[in-house]
Protein backbone atom coordinates (compact mmCIF):
# COMPACT_ATOMS: atom_id res chain seq x y z
CA UNK A 1 0.00 0.00 0.00
CA UNK A 2 2.98 2.36 0.65
CA UNK A 3 4.47 1.70 -2.18
CA UNK A 4 1.46 2.21 -4.40
CA UNK A 5 1.19 5.69 -2.64
CA UNK A 6 4.89 6.73 -3.44
CA UNK A 7 3.96 5.64 -6.54
CA UNK A 8 0.81 7.64 -6.86
CA UNK A 9 2.47 10.68 -5.52
CA UNK A 10 5.13 10.68 -8.63
CA UNK A 11 2.22 10.45 -10.73
CA UNK A 12 0.52 13.10 -9.39
CA UNK A 13 3.78 15.56 -9.08
CA UNK A 14 3.91 14.62 -13.20
CA UNK A 15 0.21 15.55 -13.72
CA UNK A 16 -0.11 18.68 -11.54
CA UNK A 17 3.37 19.89 -12.69
CA UNK A 18 2.75 19.49 -16.16
CA UNK A 19 -1.17 21.17 -15.96
CA UNK A 20 0.55 24.09 -13.60
CA UNK A 21 3.23 24.81 -16.38
CA UNK A 22 1.00 24.64 -19.19
CA UNK A 23 -1.18 26.78 -18.23
CA UNK A 24 1.18 29.65 -17.59
CA UNK A 25 2.89 28.94 -20.89
CA UNK A 26 -0.84 29.86 -22.77
CA UNK A 27 -1.82 28.02 -26.02
CA UNK A 28 1.00 30.37 -28.14
CA UNK A 29 3.41 30.17 -25.32
CA UNK A 30 6.21 30.34 -27.73
CA UNK A 31 5.95 30.93 -31.33
CA UNK A 32 4.50 34.15 -31.96
CA UNK A 33 4.97 33.23 -35.93
CA UNK A 34 2.74 30.83 -35.74
CA UNK A 35 0.06 32.36 -33.41
CA UNK A 36 0.01 35.23 -36.11
CA UNK A 37 -0.11 32.80 -39.25
CA UNK A 38 -3.21 31.15 -37.61
CA UNK A 39 -5.24 34.66 -37.17
CA UNK A 40 -4.04 35.63 -40.71
CA UNK A 41 -5.80 32.24 -41.40
CA UNK A 42 -8.79 32.69 -39.18
CA UNK A 43 -9.18 36.14 -41.01
CA UNK A 44 -9.12 34.87 -44.29
CA UNK A 45 -11.49 32.37 -43.82
CA UNK A 46 -13.93 34.95 -41.94
CA UNK A 47 -13.44 37.03 -45.13
CA UNK A 48 -14.25 34.14 -47.95
CA UNK A 49 -17.27 33.37 -45.64
CA UNK A 50 -18.66 36.83 -45.60
CA UNK A 51 -17.88 37.13 -49.51
CA UNK A 52 -19.39 33.89 -50.15
CA UNK A 53 -22.66 35.09 -47.70
CA UNK A 54 -22.62 38.35 -49.62
CA UNK A 55 -22.76 36.35 -53.53
CA UNK A 56 -25.68 34.37 -52.35
CA UNK A 57 -27.65 36.96 -51.03
CA UNK A 58 -27.02 38.70 -53.85
CA UNK A 59 -28.15 35.81 -55.85
CA UNK B 1 18.41 17.64 -35.74
CA UNK B 2 16.76 20.61 -34.92
CA UNK B 3 14.13 19.98 -37.91
CA UNK B 4 13.89 16.99 -36.27
CA UNK B 5 12.67 18.46 -32.54
CA UNK B 6 10.79 21.79 -34.39
CA UNK B 7 8.58 19.03 -35.72
CA UNK B 8 7.93 16.59 -33.34
CA UNK B 9 7.19 19.58 -30.75
CA UNK B 10 4.94 21.21 -33.43
CA UNK B 11 7.03 24.05 -33.66
CA UNK B 12 7.21 24.70 -29.59
CA UNK B 13 10.64 23.11 -28.71
CA UNK B 14 10.97 25.49 -25.61
CA UNK B 15 7.62 24.86 -24.41
CA UNK B 16 8.25 21.25 -24.66
CA UNK B 17 11.43 21.65 -22.82
CA UNK B 18 10.17 23.67 -20.15
CA UNK B 19 7.35 21.36 -18.97
CA UNK B 20 9.66 18.50 -19.46
CA UNK B 21 12.70 20.55 -17.25
CA UNK B 22 9.70 20.89 -14.81
CA UNK B 23 8.57 17.54 -14.20
CA UNK B 24 12.42 16.76 -13.92
CA UNK B 25 12.91 19.38 -10.69
CA UNK B 26 9.58 18.49 -9.21
CA UNK B 27 10.52 14.65 -9.31
CA UNK B 28 14.25 15.66 -8.52
CA UNK B 29 12.24 17.32 -4.97
CA UNK B 30 10.58 14.18 -4.27
CA UNK B 31 13.58 12.11 -4.75
CA UNK B 32 14.88 14.18 -2.05
CA UNK B 33 12.24 13.03 0.32
CA UNK B 34 12.26 10.00 -0.81
CA UNK B 35 15.78 9.92 0.02
CA UNK B 36 15.45 11.26 3.25
CA UNK B 37 12.64 8.71 3.87
CA UNK B 38 15.22 5.94 2.51
CA UNK B 39 18.02 6.66 4.71
CA UNK B 40 15.49 7.02 7.90
CA UNK B 41 15.86 10.84 8.15
CA UNK B 42 12.17 11.14 7.81
CA UNK B 43 10.59 7.90 8.69
CA UNK B 44 7.59 8.14 7.14
CA UNK B 45 7.15 5.07 5.12
CA UNK B 46 9.12 1.75 4.87
CA UNK B 47 12.53 2.35 3.31
CA UNK B 48 12.35 -0.45 1.11
CA UNK B 49 9.44 0.96 -0.58
CA UNK B 50 10.97 4.74 -1.32
CA UNK B 51 13.91 3.30 -2.40
CA UNK B 52 11.92 1.60 -4.90
CA UNK B 53 9.98 4.27 -5.78
CA UNK B 54 13.18 6.42 -5.62
CA UNK B 55 14.95 3.94 -8.39
CA UNK B 56 11.59 3.99 -10.67
CA UNK B 57 11.36 7.96 -10.53
CA UNK B 58 14.90 7.95 -10.90
CA UNK B 59 14.68 6.11 -14.22
CA UNK B 60 12.00 8.71 -15.65
CA UNK B 61 14.24 11.40 -14.69
CA UNK B 62 17.27 10.08 -16.71
CA UNK B 63 15.20 9.38 -19.97
CA UNK B 64 13.16 13.00 -19.79
CA UNK B 65 16.82 14.77 -18.69
CA UNK B 66 18.71 13.36 -21.21
CA UNK B 67 15.59 14.03 -23.76
CA UNK B 68 15.57 17.79 -22.30
CA UNK B 69 19.71 17.61 -23.26
CA UNK B 70 19.55 16.82 -26.76
CA UNK B 71 16.48 19.14 -27.31
CA UNK B 72 18.69 21.87 -25.65
CA UNK B 73 21.43 21.21 -27.65
CA UNK B 74 19.90 19.99 -31.05
CA UNK B 75 17.76 23.45 -31.16
CA UNK B 76 19.62 25.99 -29.31
CA UNK B 77 23.24 24.88 -29.33
CA UNK B 78 25.85 26.10 -26.80
CA UNK B 79 24.79 30.00 -26.38
CA UNK B 80 27.61 32.53 -25.07
CA UNK B 81 24.30 33.77 -22.75
CA UNK B 82 23.62 30.81 -21.30
CA UNK B 83 27.22 29.76 -20.07
CA UNK B 84 25.78 28.74 -16.43
CA UNK B 85 22.67 26.71 -18.14
CA UNK B 86 25.06 24.91 -20.63
CA UNK B 87 27.68 23.68 -17.51
CA UNK B 88 25.33 22.79 -14.84
CA UNK B 89 22.65 20.84 -17.23
CA UNK B 90 26.14 19.15 -18.50
CA UNK B 91 27.39 18.41 -15.24
CA UNK B 92 24.19 17.13 -14.40
CA UNK B 93 24.24 14.58 -17.09
CA UNK B 94 27.45 13.70 -16.07
CA UNK B 95 26.52 13.55 -12.44
CA UNK B 96 23.47 11.29 -13.50
CA UNK B 97 26.01 8.41 -15.39
CA UNK B 98 28.31 8.70 -12.38
CA UNK B 99 25.12 7.97 -10.11
CA UNK B 100 23.77 5.40 -12.31
CA UNK B 101 27.23 3.56 -13.05
CA UNK B 102 27.56 3.32 -9.15
CA UNK B 103 24.16 1.94 -8.44
CA UNK B 104 24.77 -0.53 -11.24
CA UNK B 105 27.92 -1.77 -10.00
CA UNK B 106 27.43 -1.44 -6.43
CA UNK B 107 31.23 0.43 -5.69
CA UNK B 108 31.05 3.49 -3.91
CA UNK B 109 27.55 3.25 -2.46
CA UNK B 110 28.27 5.87 0.31
CA UNK B 111 28.81 8.47 -2.38
CA UNK B 112 25.20 7.93 -3.13
CA UNK B 113 23.81 10.91 -1.02
CA UNK B 114 26.31 13.46 -2.12
CA UNK B 115 25.93 12.31 -6.24
CA UNK B 116 22.21 13.13 -5.50
CA UNK B 117 23.09 16.18 -3.86
CA UNK B 118 25.05 17.65 -6.52
CA UNK B 119 22.94 16.42 -8.98
CA UNK B 120 19.47 18.10 -7.43
CA UNK B 121 21.90 21.53 -7.30
CA UNK B 122 22.92 21.15 -11.04
CA UNK B 123 19.39 20.55 -12.02
CA UNK B 124 17.85 23.38 -9.56
CA UNK B 125 20.70 25.93 -11.36
CA UNK B 126 19.98 24.58 -14.76
CA UNK B 127 16.20 24.99 -14.31
CA UNK B 128 16.64 28.73 -12.80
CA UNK B 129 18.92 29.68 -15.59
CA UNK B 130 16.37 29.48 -18.26
CA UNK B 131 12.81 28.65 -17.38
CA UNK B 132 11.73 31.28 -14.91
CA UNK B 133 12.29 33.85 -18.31
CA UNK B 134 10.86 31.56 -20.27
CA UNK B 135 7.72 31.48 -18.54
CA UNK B 136 7.51 35.40 -17.80
CA UNK B 137 7.67 35.39 -21.71
CA UNK B 138 11.19 36.02 -22.53
CA UNK B 139 12.71 34.16 -25.21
Amino acid sequence: MQLIGSIMVAFAIVAVTIALVTAKLGPFGEDSDVREERQEQQLEQQEEEQERQEDNSGN
Amino acid sequence: MEDFFVEITRGNPGSVKTVLASVVLALAVYQLILAAIGYRKLPIIEAKHAFFTHRASGDMIAVLLVLVALMCLGVYGIEDDYVLHVVTGAGAVVVLAIKVAVVRSGVGGRFLPVLGITLFTLLAISWFTVTPDFLAGED
